[in-house]
């Protein structure tokens, strides 16, 4: 099978939010990936999105639990 | 199966997801003993309907579908006020940062703008997105889930799940960067010549 030819920037920039999210077919995640490698200017958009989600996801992860959440449930369900 | 080891099967099962629950649960409430006591009706819910859940499927998202279920039902209408959906830009923190200057001085110019602001910050800004949207960024950032398990786990079609999200974040990016230069962390109109 020949290689998927790359997208171009449009192309690429409507799939930002899939392939950030690996929500393309692996065709299109290549093609974007292709695309990636050869322009400079969305490469580092792209690295931006990604960014900014995991580090939001990172921060999110981290709400503090409290220490007997556990212990709250069993007893809920004592008393159910 | 008896009770006890129904009971025990259900806790282990429930264990590992508590923490993501409460945390999907504070997101949503905004207050601690409102999430806990979300959780907790949740937690007794689901183990009524326990015999009811297939072996083997994934037992975070049915617990968090019965969990969203049930906020849903017993929230509260009084919400902060929600932004316009009309005026989402595209990629508004990267070009912000850009246009700030920020893009040049650092490896990760993201974080150069998000590590200032605290969780609460960024829900702050979450709690700005309408409802639907905030419930699946929600379970976005706190699961690693596809978009079809959070369509899975909201009931709705996984077309919807992906235009919530992709305009989601839109708004979450405009509202974060508002708050970052409210608290200083990017100031004002500084270097607005475009790159
Ligand atoms: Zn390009």
């Amino acid at each position: 099978m020949s290689e998927p030819c790359a997208f171009d920037c449009y192309q690429a920039f409507k799939r930002l939010d899939d392939f950030v999210d690996r929500e393309l077919t692996g065709e299109e995640m290549e093609q974007v990936k292709r695309h990636l490698e050869l322009c400079e200017a969305c490469a580092i958009e792209f690295q931006f999105e990604d960014d900014v989600l995991k580090c939001l996801k990172e921060k999110l992860q981290r709400i503090d639990l409290p220490p007997d959440l556990m212990q709250r449930l069993s007893s809920a369900l004592d008393e159910a | 199966m008896d009770g006890s080891t129904l009971r025990r099967e259900f806790e282990s099962n429930l264990a590992p997801v508590a923490g993501v629950a409460y945390r999907v649960a504070y997101n949503l409430t905004r207050d601690r003993e409102d999430a806990v006591d979300l959780v907790q009706d949740a937690t007794v819910l689901a183990f009524r309907a326990y015999e009811g859940f297939r072996r083997g499927s994934n037992f975070r998202a049915w617990f968090l579908r019965i969990l969203t279920n049930r906020f849903l039902k017993t929230r509260s209408r009084k919400r902060v006020e929600s932004v316009s959906l009309d005026d989402t830009e595209d990629v508004y923190l990267f070009k912000k940062s850009r246009e700030a200057g920020l893009l040049g001085n650092s490896e990760d110019p993201a974080r150069l703008v998000l590590d200032g602001l605290d969780v609460e910050a960024v829900q702050e800004a979450m709690d700005r997105l309408p409802e639907e949207f905030k419930m699946a960024a929600v379970l976005y950032f706190l699961n690693d889930f596809s978009y079809e398990q959070i369509a899975d786990v909201l009931e709705i079609p996984v077309g919807t799940v992906r235009s919530r999200l992709h305009r989601g974040r839109k708004i979450l990016q405009k509202e974060l960067w508002d708050v970052a230069e409210a608290r200083g962390i990017v100031s004002r109109g500084e270097g607005s010549t475009d790159v």
